[in-house]
């Protein structure tokens, strides 16, 4: 051989080395193909498995026995999604345990195991198999089922697994109590728990006060520990305030991470944006309490506190939070009020907190401008930063702010904020819009922008004066700051490069905060962001992922005009639609306008997510349209996209709690000649289902009914175990082209 | 180059190559190659260290990889600033065809350089990732070695895996 191959010139552990590092289970596949040696190595690194393929052909014997080094199994998405492994029909031609014996065989390194727990018989069988797993994750979005005491599933796994250290359910459906008690009657297991994962949003209140206190005190060595909470002060005996609070902070005095939410808040439905951000109660909880807490968690890293009650004047409890938690990164407060006041040009509350990296905030009534700038102004290592529910924002603050953090911040989510709409949130971001990674709007459609403009100057003429003296004084009092001093450099510059166009703004010379905002148009041009059009093209260079969230009804075609007109590497793209079509006359165009996205050409993965449609399944009154009608609308020019992979989530009849596929949607969606992976979020009729036959690289297909409550009964006329089956052999018969 | 050394008074060490080439390289440079920071520490360098598996092509770039690592983290800029530009230096660096990043990639295994490893194996992977089988096979120059029915057979076992 002429040239050196890659198996001459590496020995095996370098190789080795080598193919752990592809992650991608796709390449990995590849990678076991190219040659006998590298199917081994691959095999031998292989660690992480989500085993696909039908519960049947377990049942047949045919577990794959190749993937022996597999630490982490996932079998929470075998074939058909939500099944049960121990009572599936296929379950009665062999003995379940004969089953579980060839998994331990195939399997025999597992620690880490993820599992669609949907009755009690499942996780014991599985539980028993490998006594030493360190990590469980438990998967179950359909009713709860009848358990002769609270707690007995869990019960049962910590009784066979007693080194279990993680445990995760975030998407389990059970009950509070059912967690409380198997931890409380389990105390070994329980006080070597390091990450306790409670964030689920099927608890329907939420964990209470004494359930807080007592699963802190069972649970003394937890590292991680996110829980949903009832933070409503309506239950005045039950509601979790400062006592729980601390009583965590002294009982796991080694959190590194923390969530509490509301379960409100973890619904993450979409608020109204002409509200004040204040609710008619205050929560439990105090500032004195925050201060407590802070000081007995210093090696907190990840906060989370988000609460639907407000939590008024909160400034000062963040202001010894840098001190106090010096790993502190990311922190995400809903509902905190007073988080930043700044009074002239001293910084407070969160502003403080300046090696933040991520924030997140969420309804604070009283953050205005100057507030968002001063966050900016002090917390400037931030590369993520959410703002959602914030009224007084307006786009010159947020544009601001941006500028401010122009050389960190790279995901961005704007969200329910009233001045802050499609174009106005874009505007606000074209200080960097060359580096943003990741960004959520609202498809709000803002009147048109000169409307927008001639509004916002005549804001800041009747505020000019105050911010003037705002930022001279900054710069003198921080003029020994090497940050301020670089600020100070930046405005002179922008003095000078004003002085050369004789702008107006510095010949009316005392519009000092808009000379800021204009300086940053300045810096988008002689840095070189432009691309040489002008204000013309805009060029979203970096931009991977794109997250939209639009009522329904409302068109999609706006986007690009908004100011997304080029995103060269946009892979995905993410949109919720919200809304009750059941009010709604027909709309007057035939189609929402996903056609639109087809202007992103890397374009290869879409989320659409219709969950939160709610409409007519059967006939609808006249003049509006039905849900299949709605799919369409929705889905239309689909196939025009070159997408890869798609999950969609169907509209809902709440009435019948029934998601369906519809005959229209099943016809859009098998125009997607490009498709490789479909996941859909709802039932199908079998017959429509087999529509998708017709794409020709599809491999993979899969029926999830994952929202709470997933349907129960399998009887019905759609997508049954036997049906799935069918259409996943129909599917795998298929000769793919790869 | 013996004057500059007395000038600053840095400690300086001299390379060899596999084909004989000496390199002279900065006391912070040379404690990163860990396969010789026992002989620099024992100072058992003189005159030169003779690294047999390296050939010069290959010691120059690592050398270059070193020093630059070595600058940008002594420096005073901030750690922020410093990550951002050794990132930049890194991806930079990494752009090279897949045989010189494979023999960079067993010298810095032999001279047990982590960072160095990690950041070619890592630059390996992502070239693996997303290529068909028959492109990777060219790019390495690896035969398949697989029967019709061989291949048939693993192909199955991934009806388990496809995610």
């Amino acid at each position: 051989m002429a040239t050196p191959t890659i198996n001459d010139l590496l020995p095996e552990p370098i190789l080795s080395n080598i193919i752990a590092s592809v992650s991608d289970v796709r390449s990995r596949n590849s990678v076991a193909l190219v040659c006998k040696r590298w199917r081994l190595l691959e095999r031998a690194t292989r660690t992480t498995l989500t085993l696909r393929g039908n519960i049947r052909d377990l049942y047949f014997f045919m577990v794959p026995t190749c993937f022996r080094s597999v630490i982490h199994l996932d079998l929470s998405l075998i074939s058909p999604w939500g099944h049960s492994l121990t009572t599936s029909s296929a379950a009665s031609l062999t003995d379940p345990a004969i089953i579980a014996q060839y998994l331990l065989l195939a399997f025999p390194a597992v620690t880490s195991l993820t599992l669609y727990a949907r009755d009690i018989s499942t996780l014991q069988l599985l539980a028993r198999l490998w006594p030493d797993l360190k990590q469980v994750k438990l998967v179950r979005w359909h009713q709860r089922p009848q358990l002769a005491t609270a707690g007995e599933e869990l019960n049962n796994l910590f009784q066979q697994c007693r080194s279990l250290c993680s445990l995760d359910l975030s998407s389990f459906y059970c009950w509070t109590d059912d967690v409380l008690l198997a931890l409380q009657s389990n105390p070994l297991v329980s006080s070597n728990l390091t990450c306790l994962n409670l964030s689920n949003p099927s608890f329907s209140e939420g964990f209470k006060s004494d359930e807080i206190k007592e699963i802190s005190k069972a649970c003394p060595n937890l590292k991680e520990f996110r829980a949903v909470c009832m933070f409503d002060p309506r239950y005045i005996e039950l509601v979790v305030g400062d006592e729980a609070l601390v009583s965590i902070a002294t009982n796991c005095p080694k959190l590194t991470i923390l969530h509490l939410a509301d379960t409100n808040a973890l619904l993450n439905l979409r608020g109204d944006p002409e509200n004040e951000g204040f609710t008619q109660e205050d929560a439990r909880i105090s500032v004195p309490a925050l201060i407590e807490v802070f000081s007995g968690l210093p090696l907190l890293e990840e906060l989370v506190l988000d609460v639907c009650n407000n939590v008024r004047d909160s400034g000062p409890a963040f202001e010894g939070l840098n001190s106090k938690c010096p790993q502190l990164r990311h922190l995400k407060l809903g509902q905190f009020h007073g988080i930043s006041m700044p009074v002239e040009s001293t910084l407070d509350g969160i502003a403080l907190c300046e090696r933040l990296e991520s924030l997140s905030i969420r309804n604070v009534g009283d953050l205005n401008d100057m507030g968002l700038i001063a966050i900016a102004r002090g917390c400037c290592r931030l590369a993520k930063f959410e703002i959602q529910g914030c009224k007084k924002i307006t786009m010159k603050g947020m544009r601001t702010f941006v500028h401010l953090l122009q050389r960190t911040l790279v995901e961005v989510k704007i969200s329910c904020c009233k001045n802050l709409g499609a174009s106005s949130s874009l505007k606000a971001l074209e200080p960097i819009q060359s580096r943003i990674q990741r960004l959520h709007i609202d498809c709000v459609w803002d009147c048109n922008e000169e409307d927008l403009n001639k509004l916002d100057q005549g804001k800041m003429l009747n505020q000019s004066f105050g911010h003037t003296n705002y930022w001279r004084n900054d710069d003198c009092e921080y003029g020994g700051n090497s940050k301020r001093r670089k600020y100070l450099d930046d405005l002179n510059c922008s003095y000078a490069s004003m002085d050369v166009n004789d702008n107006v703004y510095y010949n009316r010379g005392k519009n000092l905060y808009d000379l800021n905002c204009s300086y940053g148009e300045m810096a988008v041009n002689n840095n070189g962001y432009d691309n040489g059009n002008g204000f013309g093209e805009k060029t979203w260079d970096r931009l991977q992922s794109l997250s939209l969230w639009i009522t329904v009804g409302q068109l999609l075609t706006p986007l690009v005009s908004a100011g997304l007109e080029n995103c060269p590497n946009l892979e995905e793209a993410r949109i919720k639609v919200e809304g009750d079509c059941r009010e709604m006359s027909k709309p007057s165009e035939r189609d929402f306008g996903l056609s639109i996205l087809g202007n992103y050409q890397n374009l290869s993965k879409m989320h659409l997510d219709c969950g939160e449609i709610t409409g007519y399944s059967q006939t609808a009154p006249s003049g509006q349209m039905d849900l299949s009608l709605w799919e369409r609308f929705y889905l239309f020019g689909i196939g025009g996209l070159s997408l890869m992979e798609l999950d969609y989530w169907l509209p809902q009849d709440r009435d019948v709690n029934h998601r369906s596929l519809s005959l229209p949607a099943a016809g859009l969606l098998q125009e997607c000649y490009t498709l490789r992976k479909l996941f859909i979020h709802g039932t199908a009729n079998e017959h429509f289902i087999m529509f998708l036959l017709r794409i020709p690289g599809l491999r993979d297909v899969q029926l999830r009914e994952d929202y709470y409550p997933a349907p129960e009964s399998d009887t019905s006329t759609e997508m049954r175990a036997d049906s799935c089956c069918r259409f996943e052999a129909a599917l795998n018969r298929r000769q793919v082209p790869d | 180059m013996s004057s500059s050394t007395e000038l600053t008074e840095k400690k300086v060490f001299l390379l060899k190559s596999l084909d004989g080439v000496i390199f002279e390289v900065e006391e912070s440079v040379a404690v990163q190659l860990e396969v010789i920071r026992e002989l620099i520490e024992g100072d058992c360098a003189r005159p030169f260290i003779s690294l047999y598996n390296v050939t010069s092509e290959i010691l120059a770039l690592v050398i270059e990889y070193c020093k630059h690592h070595a600058e940008t983290c002594s420096g005073g800029t901030s750690a922020t600033i410093a990550d951002e530009d050794l990132k930049t230096f890194d991806n930079e660096f990494m752009n090279v065809d897949e045989n010189i990043l494979l023999e960079l990639c067993s010298a810095a295994d032999y001279l047990d350089i982590k960072s160095l490893f990690e950041l070619t194996c890592r630059t390996l992977a992502s070239l693996i990732k997303d290529r068909t089988i028959i492109e990777v096979r060219k790019m390495f120059n690896v035969e398949n070695d697989f029967s019709v029915v061989e291949e048939k057979a693993v192909r199955k076992e991934f009806a388990w895996a496809f995610k």
